[in-house]
């Protein structure tokens, strides 16, 4: 059994697993396929119901859950909205476990996996991964009409 | 780290869609390999731990998760003369994929406890709700 406790060094390990067989296209084209089957079914339908807003509500659930601390705001009349990530849970308990457990390109998913979605329903998407292990990122998403 | 406690059970979903990726393209024995890796990689440590201190600290490994997951009650360990007698009444999750939940299982907790220098004897397992039973025992017993 795996816990979903455990699932951030399973998630890394199948990155790793993957590049191994298929190189960094073959692990890009496994985020496509995430993105496509299990994002896109939430976050997606949330964008499609709620507009920007549900970008709001997806990440509250999800980066609650994962006890992350991070800074989030909505302006639905600027039609931003953005994510201030001050500690990953993710990439900070990787920093925690030896190299073999760590995909190197591993904060590269949430670029890749958000992007495709958000971008489908006409918003613009821009991530800022972390620099020097730190953890730390950001990530706005802006209604095109809004885009100066 | 922010105020909550760390649950998000979602990612039991995630891991289905890769453990099935992996097998659209590298079939059982991929996913075979992809599970010694992480479980190598992974709980090496817990591993040593119990090679050295014996299995009570694959006892609290399965204590601290069950309860992680919030469903303590659902695990049940009869402990007697270096064997476990490990009850579960149902999985954290159930992999889409028919007998994928026994190979984490038998993959994940089973190479644990054999590469710590036990054995691991499966007895029963469900696989429409993960319920299983194992013993866990020092070889030669």
């Amino acid at each position: 059994m795996i816990s979903c406790t455990e699932f951030i060094p399973a998630y890394s390990q199948v990155f790793k697993y993957l590049h191994e067989k298929e190189g960094y296209d073959g692990v890009v084209r496994f985020w496509e396929h995430i993105s496509d089957e299990y994002v896109e079914p939430r976050l997606g339908k949330l964008i499609k119901q709620k507009g920007i807003a549900g970008c709001y509500e997806y990440w509250s659930k999800s980066l609650n859950e994962e006890n992350a601390d991070f800074i989030m705001t909505l302006d639905e009349e600027k039609g931003e909205f953005e994510i201030v990530m001050n500690k990953c849970p993710s990439k900070g308990m990787l920093l925690t476990l030896d190299e073999s457990n760590v995909y190197p390109h591993y904060c590269d998913h949430c670029d890749l996996l958000y992007r495709k979605v958000v971008e489908k329903y006409g918003m613009s998407y821009y991530f800022e991964p972390d620099k020097d292990n730190l953890a730390c990122c950001r990530l706005k998403v802006t209604k095109k009409e809004n885009i100066r | 780290m922010g105020d909550n406690t760390y649950l998000h059970k979602d990612f039991h979903v995630s891991m289905d869609i890769a453990l099935a990726y992996i097998d659209r393209r590298y079939k059982k024995e991929g996913v075979t390999e992809y599970l010694n890796r992480f479980t190598d990689s992974y709980h090496k440590d817990l591993i040593n731990k119990i090679s050295q201190e014996g299995l009570s600290p694959f006892k609290t490994y399965l204590e601290n998760i069950f309860k992680a997951e919030e469903c303590s009650d659902a695990l049940s360990i009869i402990e007697s003369e270096g064997t476990l007698h490990v009850k579960i009444s149902k999985g954290f999750y159930v992999y889409t994929i028919s007998g994928y939940s026994q190979l984490a299982l038998e993959k994940v907790y089973g190479t644990i406890i054999q590469k710590a220098g036990y054995r691991f004897e499966l007895l029963f397992f469900d696989d429409m709700t993960g319920a299983c039973e194992f013993k866990v025992k020092r070889i030669g017993r």
